[in-house]
């Protein structure tokens, strides 16, 4: 069995909601790394190390690896999956404005 | 608001995941979560593990398009692990079945072929039945000894449900046996043996409640990681909290271990009773809670390993079966007295600090113990045994059925307990936890079934091992396995499955959303809809029962488990099954059809196929109602109580079946809509009397036993000729055997191919590089895989770990198809292997 890899598996775009744990002292530095990450958007931090993040896939990386490579991220607790959406790439792109 | 819908989603995941964090929304994620973005969301279950998360699905155009962690449900409370990830996309694989497939070419069916050509859901019964006829008499007394079906912990309640009436009390064979077979039979033996009843006594809150937690044979970190979150919770923020993780080599789980030991492999057995010696030693016994509530006995022992009765080890054993003998105290004090810190540490490896400090731990009354264990405790040639030594830890210290004292067998699959156990799928069980062999249990089952005295048989059937060797034997002729992929599963694949399956005389069925090995090698594979493509129920491993609602249509012709096994027997008249004087005292008709027989019996078709509408009003198909005309998932879960309420055994109560569409899963026994956290303790379960304290109801004096059994040595250990132990198991990315999350790209690249996990010196003894490619070898068969030195697992030298979910490595063709003697359940983590150069 052979995959495509993300370059190549242009169709797909995900999304995912992830509840990350640090503690206070290292939380500014995590917040910086995640920051500088593609595809990692920080929506919400709690001084206690509380942080609401989104993952999405870039052009060769999907948000599945980027979730993954957070745990190993220096001063990330715990990185844990709470949301999940998966659509075609062009419907992502659609405007929906109400 | 002018946003597109990637703006919307991610808004709505943040939103979704301040939530499940209990972090206060801002005003601008409020406002996301009130909009919908045309997305219905329901309540569903996790398809993966035994944990049982419950998830939010979202559904829009007849697709899932998202799924999210529950914010309501007591087991995960909002999050999900990685394999959240994949729930909605297991279902999408570019190569779903969607129509019939039979061996041969143009629809004719030829077993010496090697195409498979598409057929019609009619043509697919047609043959079957044929088949399936062929293979029975009717008037053998026996019952349909040669027809045969394998089942799976990840059916939904009422598929197992359907499927154990449809073979026991329609086809009249007790061979049906589930997957679990390979994961829960030995947990299950234990459980019956020293309480009389399935299923462990406490729950998930003990995660909270506890002091500490030892692990056993259990990598939870990557295979429970929901709970595993919960248990590091506690561990980081209740004062004195400490883990203990015992393993035969180091895993993720080791990273927060405050004392971890690797073992060599079956010395578990040494070391449980070097803590019960210690315990006693040392006097810190409960004394009161022994004389109450517990008797003590031994088992026979030199048992054999459950290989075929020709092999040198089942000819030169001295014992048989699992037969207790009470003893006095003092008898069992002298029988441990043997397993002291010294003999303990020197048959298993580990250091003499570290038995000693968590013999400490059990033995201090202050301390709260959870003890956790899966695959290493059940796959075990002695599986029976070392769960029961757990509990004898446990019940000598009364540590047991209170919140935070609670040994706890966790469990693989999402509905191995709900299913498998519960509804009694295996050849010696019935609902309820009712047993085959017992007359009584029969009767009652016969009487709620509505079927005549003598239908079922009274014989175990063929249990999961056992059943590839009668296909090999030609005595198992017509089978159907559903729901699972045994041919990649079960040990010994090059000596007894796949022989079996290729036999000419055999016809044999299978059932699954994907063309994996096992249907690979079948001769009819039929298209199955799974998970969210019909309603269903799961049952976790703390006892809750889950339900979901059908959100999508199944592709193609694909068509639920359920639907299939019920549409099946109307294939069958009572004349071609049963025998002429089991007819007549039926008073049913000889030309009525199993279906009505067992379905369409006043019972099971008592619900209207009404729609079925969640609290919001939303309306969701039923393919299964919409084709019989009723409710058939209601019906058979509604009689399915009966066995709970008339059935001889309490213990098993469940609420009724709306309850289940409502709640965020009950957890048994439900009396008057109430669940039971804690079983056999007063306060907790309603069927302990008050001033009783604790009982064990189910055993008639109220007792649990303490079983001694012995260190005795594995089937096959590393000699000069395959010097390395051979341990199998799970990595995190790919569950089950890998049919479903191998098929996702994401998971498949994180983790492509199956490869060992081998100590560094181990390697360069060897000549062997990491990353390089290597023959596995065993004395049944040889693999190609790839050498890993570093990584997530670490074997201290003599054993190598390999996962089995690579459909191109099968590590089964390695594997001894060594069972406990006690439960039939192979073990998969020892073998002897050799490893050398390719």
């Amino acid at each position: 069995m052979t995959m495509p890899t993300k370059s190549e598996a242009q169709s797909e775009f995900n999304i995912c909601g992830v509840f990350v744990q640090t503690t206070p002292d290292r939380l500014s530095h995590v917040e910086r790394t995640l920051a500088d990450t593609p595809g990692i958007d920080i929506h919400q931090t709690e001084e206690d190390g509380r942080m609401v993040v989104t993952i999405e896939d870039t052009p060769d990386k999907y948000a599945s690896e980027t979730l993954t490579d957070l745990r190993s991220v220096d001063g990330v607790l715990s990185a844990s999956l709470v949301y999940h959406h998966c659509d075609t790439e062009s419907k992502m792109l659609e405007d929906i404005t109400s | 608001m002018k946003m597109n819908r990637r703006d919307f989603v991610k808004t709505n995941a943040a939103a979704a995941t301040a939530v499940a964090a209990g972090m206060t929304l801002p005003a601008t994620l409020k406002e996301a979560k009130a909009a919908d973005d045309g997305i219905r969301w329901d309540k569903g279950a996790c398809r993966f593990c035994g944990t049982g998360c419950g998830v939010l699905v979202g559904t829009k155009d007849g697709r899932v398009v998202a799924t999210q962690g529950d914010p309501d449900a007591p087991v995960n409370k909002g999050l999900n692990c990685i394999k959240g990830y994949f729930l909605s996309k297991i279902m999408y694989g570019k190569d779903r079945l969607t129509k019939p497939l039979l061996r041969g070419a143009g629809g004719k069916f030829d077993k010496s072929s090697n195409e498979f050509s598409e057929i019609s859901w009619d043509q697919a019964f047609d043959i079957m039945a044929e088949k399936f006829k062929a293979a029975i008499d009717p008037q053998d007394p026996k019952g349909a000894t040669k027809v045969g079906m394998f089942g799976s912990g990840q059916w939904t309640v009422w598929e197992g449900y359907a499927a154990s009436k449809l073979m026991k009390a329609g086809l009249r064979s007790n061979n049906i046996d589930p997957n679990a077979r390979h994961c829960m039979a030995s947990a299950v033996g234990a459980f019956m043996r020293g309480f009389g009843i399935d299923e462990p006594m406490g729950c998930y809150d003990d995660l909270e409640h506890a002091d500490a937690f030892v692990l056993w044979g259990a990598n939870m970190a990557e295979m429970h990681p929901i709970l595993w979150s919960r248990l590091t919770n506690t561990r980081l923020t209740k004062k004195g909290s400490e883990v203990h993780v015992l393993s035969t080599f180091e895993h993720r789980c080791f990273e927060l271990a405050d004392n971890g030991m690797i073992f060599t492999p079956q010395t578990d057995l040494a070391i449980l009773n070097y803590i019960a010696n210690y315990i006693i030693e040392t006097k810190a016994y409960d004394k009161d809670f022994l004389d109450k509530h517990v008797n003590i006995t031994k088992t026979v022992t030199d048992i054999g390993y459950g290989l075929r009765p020709n092999h040198p080890l089942e000819k030169k054993k001295t014992g048989k079966g699992g037969k207790l003998t009470k003893i006095a105290f003092a008898d069992y004090a002298k029988a441990v007295s043997k397993y002291t810190l010294d003999y303990a540490s020197e048959i298993s490896g580990v250091p003499k600090d570290k038995l000693l400090k968590l013999a400490k731990l059990y033995a201090d009354p202050k301390k709260k113990v959870t003890s956790y264990w899966t695959m290493g405790f059940n796959q075990h040639t002695r599986g029976v045994w070392v769960n029961g030594l757990m509990y004898n830890v446990h019940l000598l210290m009364g540590k047991i059925s209170e919140p935070g004292n609670s040994p706890f067998s966790l469990t693989g699959q999402p509905s191995a307990c709900g299913t498998a156990r519960e509804v009694g799928t295996f050849a010696h069980r019935l609902p309820a936890d009712l047993v085959v062999k017992n007359a009584k249990h029969r009767a009652a089952a016969e009487k709620i079934w509505k079927i005549p005295p003598g239908v079922i048989p009274p014989k175990p059937g063929y249990h999961a091992v056992l059943q590839n060797r009668m296909l090999k034997d030609g005595k198992l002729n017509a089978y159907w396995v559903m729901c699972n992929n045994n041919m990649q599963a079960a040990a010994n694949m090059n000596e007894e499955g796949l022989p079996g399956y290729r036999n000419p005389k055999n016809f044999i069925v299978v059932s699954d959303p994907y063309f994996t090995v096992t249907a690979q090698a079948s001769d009819l594979v039929l298209p199955t809809s799974m998970w969210m493509e019909k309603e269903g129920a799961y049952g976790n491993a703390e006892r809750r029962t889950q339900f979901w609602r059908q959100q999508v249509k199944g592709p193609g012709e694909s068509k639920s488990d359920l639907w299939q096994l019920v549409e099946f027997s109307k294939r069958f008249t009572l004349a071609e099954v049963w025998a002429k004087d089991v007819i007549a005292k039926s008073g049913y008709a000889a030309d009525k059809s199993l279906y009505e027989v067992l379905f369409k019996n006043g019972q099971v078709d008592k619900f209207p196929a009404d729609p079925v509408k969640d609290a919001a009003g939303n309306v969701y198909d039923n393919d299964e109602s919409a084709d019989f005309g009723f409710y058939l998932q209601k019906g058979i879960f509604e009689e399915y109580r009966r066995f709970q309420f008339e059935g001889p055994k309490k213990g098993h109560e469940m609420a009724e079946f709306d309850a289940y569409h409502n709640a965020r899963g009950l957890r048994w026994p439900v009396i008057d809509g109430k669940e039971t956290l804690w079983r056999f303790r007063e306060g907790y379960d309603p069927h302990v009397p008050k001033g009783a304290g604790v009982q064990f109801y189910g055993k008639p004096d109220g007792k649990a036993n303490i079983i001694f059994a012995p260190y005795e040595p594995a089937a096959e250990s590393p000699d000069k000729e395959y010097d390395l132990w051979l341990s199998t198991g799970r990595v995190l990315e790919h569950w089950h055997s890998g049919s479903m999350t191998r098929r996702v790209p994401e998971l498949y690249r994180a983790f492509p191919n199956a490869k060992i996990y081998m100590h560094p010196d181990d390697a360069k003894t060897r000549g062997l590089k990491r990353g390089q490619e290597v023959k596995v070898q065993t004395r049944r068969g040889e693999v190609l895989t790839r050498v890993e030195t570093r990584g997530r697992n670490k074997p201290l030298m003599g054993l190598i770990f390999m996962p089995w979910f690579d459909a191109s490595q099968l590590v089964n063709k390695l594997t001894l198809d060594a069972t406990d003697p006690l439960s039939k359940e192979t073990d998969f983590k020892k073998c002897a292997c050799r490893v050398v150069n390719a």
